[in-house]
């Protein structure tokens, strides 16, 4: 495998890392204001998961936020 | 308004513990978590059936109600449901009033409480088949005359249990044009009238139950007496807290003799994975992520999942057989001295699964000052997440000694561990009941029910579940921590002619030298500190932490999932003594602070929960570190 | 009249936390001290089946006295001391204890 596509796969992994990282973690607020501001510039089914549950696995999604109608 | 609202809503309500939820997975399919105690739900959940004919139903499980008027915040949650106070939320067509047909007497008050609000009524009689395993025949039709109401049969544990049920609402509610616009008005009104019920409603409630159970012939009241000989052994004041003790230290001395052969074939496993990639990729930046990131980090969490399990299979065997309140009738007097009480045990044992189900489950108790305070101290209760931690340090540093009996000394200090965070939570307790002062009489009132012999299908469910919730946050969001991780501690690449290792010249290896400062006191080196950082997201992740820095910051060609005898080779004994003391006080878990902030209404016992933690954790590793020092020293 | 508000205590009536292990007994009255939370009491109590003219029975007390389990109907509740004495009772002399 050659040097720059080793390098691409390890960009992609570190930034898919960073996103799961900010969507299980950070403040649901946040999570919503940043899926709403994308609206229209980035897929629905995508800022819906970026918004997606809180932290808790007890929760069962239930902070699920409407977006697909801002 | 949308097809959602249109959808006819169906709500399933009953006292506690007659099998609501159970129904209610049956109707939706879903998985929610059943047992046999007084208080499992404490939420409202939402489910939706499909009939044969292809209707659509929305179903919602509601906490138990002994009646409808609300005590606690679940049984609130409930009584707004049914009377259509909640401002989200429509009142539902048609209620499910769901009777333990074992205990008519005390179910059937409810469903002329209900009957009273002019809600359309169906009768569940649920739990038919142990009613009749114990020689009590419930004639449906007779019921259903007498109640003038319709009554189906259902049995919640058995598959196709419901079929009584579905039948009946796919009949009634085939979808109509519209719901008749002056129901809802007429029913509000009702309402309010009939929930100004007092005592003597009660009384007359209890009349025409018993009018009813003499038409069925069912006056005589029949009990258990399997469960009351059990309960005359379980509850006895010497034998029953010694049965508990003995009880509860077997656990743990399985969680760590059963658990080796499978965490033994992971962890080889997962090596051998690491020399596959290692042979078949070049040395570069993606053989370093996979092998020291993802196997090393996530890998050697992924571990512990044999551990895990086996504590959870006892805890799922205890709920639902029964027995859990009657721990918590055992325990009552113990925590009555610091101001909790007996109602306080099922939350704070829900929480050695996870602090957050532990939280919600405060609901149940209905002072507010006590659902509070059990809130501050739920996560002083060793959760689930806790044990890799412990298990990876008892493995590297206490030798698996068998004391005498068979005892494992590793099961022991296990045991240990678990005592300690139960003592420092006591502790906390009390102080707080000596900063706000004792309150007057707290109510017990704690359902004790019949046993149950532990459903092996429940249990798989409930083992399933398990495993899909940790595979799941190990391929998450401890995968994705363990990756952040690995690039922060990768960049930037030393300087060249460096000596020293890598991970000493990158952000992270700064980030823990600088953090070592303020533990080194503590006995905490570089390394641990770092890992610390990631670990408040999630406690286990703190394992991968470290496997990952060891990982880069080894020279030489140590294979991933081996983190246990590379720390016994690096730290002291004290140094490993005082992170074990660390991690049975300290705030590491995010989740649970916000769950705090939630079931507190803001950020005040959040705070209070951060602060003590951390205080707690801070002195008791320091001390552990310095007193083993001075032992080792001594010696 | 609502029972529970009857404070008339009928006579040989004893409080649910004295009565013997095992000793069938009926409620009387329910009679909680007055007090702020007096009439939520008797009434939740109510609720959970401690109705005048039930049956009850005392199955365990733990180590120190309490809480009690007690058996009213086909159910079995863990109780103070101080909930139980709100249930006053007399005891069913002659009738076996032992569930049939």
């Amino acid at each position: 495998m050659t040097a720059w596509l080793q390098w691409l796969v390890v960009g992609a992994a570190v930034l898919a890392s960073a996103l799961v990282a900010f969507r299980t973690l950070a403040p649901f607020g946040w999570r919503v204001a940043l899926a709403r501001r994308a609206t229209g510039r980035l897929p629905d089914r995508f800022r819906i998961w970026l918004a997606g549950q809180s932290a808790c696995d007890a929760c069962g999604g239930r902070d699920l936020p409407r977006l697909r109608r801002p | 308004m949308n097809a959602l609202a249109r959808e006819p809503l169906v709500a399933l309500v009953g006292n506690p513990n007659c099998g609501k939820t159970a129904l209610f997975n049956l109707l939706t399919g879903s998985r929610q978590k059943i047992a046999n105690y007084a208080g499992v739900t404490v939420e409202r959940k939402e489910g939706r059936l499909r009939t044969a004919s292809g209707h659509r139903v929305r179903v919602l499980d509601l906490p138990g109600a002994y009646s409808l008027r609300p005590r606690t915040p679940d049984e609130q949650i409930t009584c707004d449901f049914v009377l259509g106070r909640l401002p989200d939320e429509r009142r539902p067509d048609e209620v499910v009033a769901v009777v333990d047909a074992t205990n008519l007497r005390r179910h059937l008050r409810l469903v002329l409480a209900l009957r009273r609000l002019g809600q359309r009524i169906v009768v569940a009689l649920n739990m038919v088949d142990l009613a009749e395993r114990r020689g009590i025949r419930v004639d449906a039709a007779a019921l259903s005359r007498e109640l003038g109401l319709p009554v189906v049969e259902t049995v919640g544990v058995r598959a196709g249990g419901a079929a009584a049920l579905i039948a009946h609402l796919d009949a009634t509610h085939a979808p109509s044009p519209a719901p008749a616009p002056a129901d809802a008005s007429t029913a509000a009104a009702g309402a309010s009238a009939s929930v100004a019920a007092d005592l003597a409603t009660v009384a007359g409630d209890q009349h025409e139950v018993e009018r009813i159970l003499t038409r069925l012939g069912l006056e005589r009241v029949r009990s258990d007496t399997l469960s009351d000989r059990i309960d005359r052994v379980v509850l006895h004041p010497i034998a029953g807290p010694l049965i508990l003790a003995v009880t509860l230290f077997l656990i743990f001395q399985a969680v760590f003799v059963w658990a080796k052969p499978f965490m033994d074939a992971i962890t080889a496993l997962i090596a051998a994975l690491a020399g596959g990639v290692a042979r078949v990729l070049p040395a570069g930046p993606l053989e370093s992520l996979l092998v020291d990131g993802v196997l090393a980090g996530a890998g050697s969490v992924l571990v512990f999942l044999p551990q895990i399990l086996i504590l959870f299979a006892f805890i799922l065997l205890l709920e639902d057989s029964g027995y859990l309140p009657r721990a918590a009738f055992l325990l009552d007097r113990l925590m009555g001295s610091v101001g909790l009480s007996g109602r306080s045990f099922i939350p704070l044992l829900s929480s050695f699964a996870c602090a957050v189900p532990g939280i919600l489950a405060a609901r149940t108790i209905p002072n507010e000052r006590d659902r509070r305070v059990t809130i501050l101290v739920a996560p002083l209760m060793t959760c689930s997440a806790r044990l890799p931690v412990y298990t990876l340090l008892i493995g590297a540093f206490v030798p698996a000694r068998t004391l005498a009996l068979g005892i494992g000394l590793q099961g022991v200090v296990l045991f240990v561990l678990y005592f300690a965070g139960v003592t420092g939570a006591f502790l906390v307790a009390w102080v707080m009941k000596r900063l706000h002062g004792s309150a007057a009489l707290h109510p017990l009132q704690m359902e004790l029910p019949t046993y149950h012999v532990p459903s092996l299908r429940n249990l798989g469910i409930g083992l399933l579940q398990r495993v899909e919730v940790f595979v799941k946050r190990v391929g998450s969001i401890i995968l994705a921590l363990m990756v952040l991780l690995w690039f922060l501690s990768s960049f930037p690449a030393p300087p060249p002619g460096a000596t020293g290792p890598a991970i000493e010249y990158s952000i992270a290896g700064r980030i823990g030298a600088g953090l070592a400062v303020l533990f080194a006191p503590i006995g905490f080196n570089w390394q641990i500190s770092l890992a610390l950082v990631p670990g408040i997201a999630a406690r286990e992740v703190v394992v991968g932490a470290l496997g990952t820095v060891y990982s880069l910051a080894a020279t030489g060609s140590d294979v991933a999932g081996q983190i246990a005898p590379l720390i016994a080779r690096e730290w002291s004994f004290a140094t490993a003594a005082a992170l074990l003391a660390w991690y049975v006080f300290a705030p590491q878990c995010l989740s649970t602070l916000v769950t705090a902030r939630r079931e507190t209404n803001g950020w005040r016992y959040p705070l209070l929960m951060v602060a003590y933690q951390f205080t707690l954790a801070y002195v008791a590793a320091g001390v552990t570190y310095h007193l083993c020092r001075a032992w080792a020293g001594a010696a | 009249m609502s029972p529970g508000t009857d404070t008339a205590r009928p006579p040989n009536s004893l409080g649910l936390e004295e009565l013997p292990l095992d000793i069938e007994a009926q409620i009387v009255a329910l009679d909680a001290p007055p007090g702020r939370e007096a009439g939520d009491l008797t009434e939740r109590l109510a609720e959970m089946g401690f109705l005048p003219g039930e049956r009850v029975r005392l199955l365990a007390r733990a180590l120190f006295g309490e809480p009690l389990a007690v058996r009213v109907g086909s159910d079995t509740f863990a109780l103070r001391r101080a909930e139980a004495a709100c249930i006053r009772v007399v005891a069913l002399a002659g009738v076996p204890a032992a569930a049939p």
